[in-house]
């Protein structure tokens, strides 16, 4: 190298600009990789103060589903829905589901399950981590910010431990489809059994926005919250599809984890529609519903449904068929489905597809 | 090496002792090997056992009256019916929060309400005898370590003592300590009875034999006395050794006679040979979090346990004087 009256110059620009290179990477501020906020949709909601229900009817169950919708904070902070209710004395099952279904395509080249062998439009799916206990021991502020149930426990010689104090815990009595512990993952059911609630005593709920669907940001929910336990819900064959023998309290089920979909279906709603009449009327707070005056996707409930179903049920068709009548409506109509578009843009022409694209997946065992 | 900067030795060592200097930082915490002893009554180590009578011959004795065999109520003291001693450092010991006296403990909220007793979270502890796979599924959950003088001890003690005699995987009695051993080395591979780790293979107390001296707890007076240390524990100050001894007892038949509340037959090795498919047992991992969960009617514990004011090198005293009722 050689070097010349500008060579300091350019080692001081040099070290300048690498200066400024590492100032830049501290900058741990990573808002800008999170989705921004959504106009008209929360990203933290409360809910209010709810009473458990009981439910001993399918109607009665679909009636007393809670509907809402939330969005992204726009920052790295955690967003998601609360609500309250006071103990009962007895068991309170909360019961949730995230928009909309999701499963991995089975491309096994030895037993494939073939219920599985569609793919699914991951595109519109989202995640809401449930998580129930005692308000006195919430850290969130309802409404804005949300919260965990761990506190700092500090013993007479002045130790202190961090303790979680969730109500949230304990093997799951039913299928791992749908985990008691929050963490059924993208799209899943979720729900939590307080097995013995204390008269009297503030519980809080808090789903905790994992993601939201990659499409359009809003993700939808269904809530249910009802007296007795969750495993009840089965046993009396509300899952549609089911055909019964479902197991009882603590026992282990082997139906199969789709049908838990269905506890709760028309969680997948149309972006821009009005909050609901009665859910007001109830004194829920916007972009909340009630039962079956939710605004679902058009086709939505019957995906679900499709999901759920058995094969050897004759009511309807199952979910390789329903993805195949949807490839076949979009090409006959000349259409394009809405895979990572948001079809609620209207700029946008795409048709909201609840299955992957038929036209481009692999055979079995094609990996 | 002519790349190298001209640096005095000088100055280098002295960036070397301020470099050095500069990595030494005290985190205030005290590290400490602690010892102490564990005293147990003889009371807690009696048990009554109901025999047959039998005369000279070994045959039963009949009771005139009802043609039935005899039978009688025997007392007996013996360091084999010590269970495992679960020793746990806490934050104190309280005598309002049970009937008997126990760790305090954190809030009863969450998974501690579901099992009806808070968490007492303790700094650390140990135990003075544990649960062992013993060859035999015969033991499961029934062999506490330090407790058997030598292989003929096992036996007889299970024959003679407690009634049921040990058998094998066929159901075929075992009585001499040969046939016990070579089980051991068959099914582990093991080469010597120190692999076994079921009777003392060391002078612990250095009278140049191996016998019952060497066990965990020995005979002292009217108590049985153990030594045990809890290695590397974190020290603070005010905090209380506090100890638990499970007493194998007519209410714990889970698994046989002499078993334990505080062993998972569902958890420890798994013996998986041929038509043997069996765990030998170990104990709950919350033991020391919850011991309420595991005591009953007739366990001994300390109602003070022993507490360090400030210096961690004081050998403590650990005396399970109260018998849980």
């Amino acid at each position: 190298m050689r070097f010349d009256s500008s060579t300091p110059r350019l080692l001081g620009l040099a070290g300048a600009l690498a200066a400024l290179a590492i100032g830049a990477g501290c900058d741990t501020n990573q808002n800008r990789v999170f989705p921004g906020l959504i106009e008209g949709v929360p990203p933290v909601m409360d809910l209010g103060s709810i009473v458990p229900v009981e439910v001993t009817t399918r109607d009665a169950l679909a009636e007393s589903v809670i509907y809402g919708e939330v969005g992204p904070t726009g920052t790295t902070e955690d967003g998601g829905v609360t609500f309250n209710f006071e103990g009962t004395n007895g068991a309170v099952c909360v019961w949730i589901d995230p928009e909309t279904v999701f499963w991995n395509q089975s491309v096994s080249p030895t037993n494939a399950s073939p219920y599985y062998r569609v793919p699914d439009n991951p595109y519109d799916d989202g995640d809401l981590d449930v998580d129930v206990g005692q308000a006195l021991y919430y850290t969130g502020t309802p409404g804005e910010s949300v919260g965990t149930f761990e506190v700092r426990y500090e013993d007479s010689n002045g130790n202190v431990a961090p303790i979680q104090l969730s109500e949230c815990f304990g093997p799951d009595p039913l299928f791992a489809g749908a985990q008691s512990i929050g963490k059924a993952g993208r799209a899943s059911p979720e729900y939590c059994t307080i097995n013995n609630t204390v008269a009297g005593v503030e519980y809080t709920v808090v789903m905790r926005t994992w993601s939201t669907p990659i499409d359009d940001d809003r993700l939808g929910f269904g809530m249910l919250l009802m007296q007795g336990s969750c495993a009840s819900l089965l046993a009396d064959s509300f899952g549609e599809g089911s055909s019964g023998g479902a197991p009882g309290p603590g026992s282990t089920s082997t139906m199969p984890a789709r049908e838990y979909e269905c506890v709760i279906t028309g969680e997948a709603i149309e972006p821009g529609k009005p909050g609901g009449a009665n859910a007001a009327a109830a004194g829920l707070p916007e972009r909340t519903w009630l039962g079956s005056e939710v605004p679902f996707w058009a086709r939505s409930v019957a995906f679900e449904r499709a999901f759920c179903r058995r094969e050897a049920d004759n009511d309807g068709p199952g979910i390789i068929e329903f993805c195949r009548e949807e490839r076949q409506t979009v090409a006959a109509n000349n259409e394009q489905c809405s895979w990572a578009f948001d079809a609620s843009d209207p700029e946008s022409d795409a048709v909201k597809c609840f299955c992957g694209d038929l036209d481009d997946t692999p055979e079995g065992g094609s990996f | 090496m002519p790349c190298l900067p001209s640096i005095p030795l000088r100055r280098l060592a002295i960036a070397t002792v301020v470099a050095g200097s500069a990595g030494c930082y005290d985190e205030g915490l005290i590290i400490q090997d602690l010892v102490g002893t564990v005293v147990i009554p003889k009371d807690a180590a009696t048990m009554d056992f109901t025999r047959e009578v039998t005369d000279d011959n070994g045959d039963p004795v009949l009771d005139p009256a009802t043609g039935d065999p005899q039978e009688e109520v025997v007392t007996v003291t013996d360091v084999r019916l010590i269970g495992p001693v679960f020793i746990g450092l806490y934050a104190s010991v309280r005598d309002d929060l049970f009937s008997y006296p126990y760790p305090e403990t954190g809030p009863v909220s969450g998974a501690a309400q579901e099992l009806g007793v808070g968490d007492a979270y303790p700094y650390g502890g140990t135990t003075l005898g544990d649960f062992r796979y013993a060859c035999f599924e015969f033991f499961q959950c029934q062999m506490v370590s330090g407790r058997y003088e030598s292989f003929e001890s096992i036996i007889s003690w299970w024959r003679d003592t407690v009634g049921v005699p040990l058998v094998d995987a066929s159901g075929e009695e075992i009585t001499s300590a040969d046939a016990f051993v070579q089980t051991c080395y068959q099914l582990r591979r093991w080469t010597s009875e120190e692999e076994i780790q079921l009777t003392p293979t060391s002078d612990r107390n250095g009278d140049d034999v191996i016998d019952a001296g060497d066990l965990d707890f020995v005979e002292d007076g009217d108590n049985f006395v153990g030594e045990f240390v809890i290695p590397e524990a974190e020290f603070f100050e005010d905090m209380t050794a506090w100890a638990f001894m499970e007493r194998p007892g007519p209410t714990n038949l889970t698994t046989g006679p002499l078993s334990y509340n505080t062993c998972n037959p569902t958890l420890g090795y798994q013996e998986f040979t041929y038509n043997q498919n069996w765990r030998a047992g170990t104990q709950f991992q919350d033991v020391l979090n919850r011991p309420a969960a595991y005591t009953e009617t007739g366990d001994y514990v300390s109602s003070t346990g022993f507490t360090w004011a400030d210096d961690p090198f004081e050998p403590a005293e650990i005396v399970l004087d109260f018998e849980v009722e």
